[in-house]
């Protein structure tokens, strides 16, 4: 009885009761010590199979076919938002002006490029030195401001 | 007492007094009034309220010139195309009083005249007024900075720009470290 059962369930062929009997036959005492290997697996199975098909019918049970449908369409787009989030946040921060206000940036600019301008020509712009007849270089720079302290 | 204090009174209200604030009317004003209506000169004048906005900002890679925006109190400039530009240098040099401004740096080669001046501050190491004149054949350019000034602060500005100034630079530090050793 045993045996045709195994065959019929190997072959996909057992009905759900038919199984049912196949697990209480193999969980008897007098059953033969060759079927002991598959008492666990069909306790195993019998509950695995009735878990799955009470979560399939719970599911229809809950959602219903329209709900369904809007759920895999509201998780696509929270999907689809992240990663667009996702894929934003990797690009590299836009370079933006310091002030709201034009003239205020232009101001700004202008400054920088004044105070750029001072600093080169401190520093001794190589560019026209091919005939320099005068030059103080700023080592005397250090020592006039020093000698101000000491005056002071 | 009283006196003393009517007699405060009365020279604030005349102006008197000697003020560091007092926007100065000296040549630089007056080069500007005189070329105010000429296309040919630029004229920027940047208000210490605007200098304060300026500095109230946080910026990511002005770095170097955080510091001198931080001890600037004006900028006064002015620039332009002129075949007077020698002129103008001498004008400049000639009418800054000498005994407010001192000679920081000159330089003369064949395409322009190049100036620095400054007036000293209050504060050890400091100057109230840094002034640069720049006369050419075709152009002049005058530019005023006022405030608590540290030279090094500006000179470190354009330094990445200029090997040769770093060398100045460097030894500027040697000599810091040789007045310490004084002191």
């Amino acid at each position: 009885m045993i045996e045709k059962l195994l065959h019929k369930y190997w072959q996909g062929e057992s009905s759900q009761e038919e199984e049912k009997q196949l697990r209480e036959l193999l969980q008897r005492d007098d059953t033969p010590e060759e079927y002991w290997k598959y008492r666990e697996m069909f306790a195993f199975y019998e509950t695995e199979s009735g878990k799955k098909r009470q979560k399939k019918q719970g599911i229809f049970f809950f959602l219903g076919k329209t709900n369904r449908r809007l759920w895999q369409i509201g998780i696509s787009v929270a999907a689809a938002i992240v990663m667009l989030v996702y894929l934003n946040l990797d690009q590299p921060p836009q370079e933006k002006t310091t002030f709201s206000d034009p003239e205020v940036e232009f101001a700004y600019e202008e400054t920088k490029k004044a105070l750029m301008l001072m600093s080169q020509k401190m520093n001794g712009s190589k560019k026209h030195t091919r005939k320099i007849r005068k030059v103080k270089s700023l080592t005397d720079v250090f020592t006039i401001v020093n000698k101000t302290d000491n005056r002071n | 007492m009283k006196q003393y204090i009517f007699l405060l009174i009365g020279l604030l209200s005349l102006n008197l007094l000697p003020s560091r604030l007092h926007a100065q009317n000296d040549i630089i004003d007056r080069l500007m009034d005189q070329y105010a209506e000429n296309d040919d000169f630029t004229q920027i004048r940047i208000s210490p309220s605007l200098i304060r906005l300026f500095a109230s900002k946080e910026k990511k890679g002005d770095e170097k010139f955080a510091d001198a925006i931080d001890q600037m109190k004006g900028l006064r400039l002015i620039s332009g195309e002129t075949a007077n530009g020698y002129r103008h240098f001498d004008d400049v040099v000639n009418s800054l009083d000498r005994s407010q401004y001192e000679e920081l740096m000159s330089m003369k080669d064949e395409d322009e005249n190049l100036l620095f001046l400054v007036k000293p501050s209050d504060i050890p190491g400091k100057v109230s007024e840094l002034i640069m004149v720049i006369g050419g054949q075709d152009s002049f350019f005058l530019m005023s900075l006022d405030g608590q000034l540290d030279l090094e602060s500006i000179a470190k500005i354009g330094e990445s720009m200029d090997i040769d100034g770093m060398e100045n630079l460097e030894r500027l530090e040697e000599l810091e470290e040789d007045d310490e050793g004084e002191h």
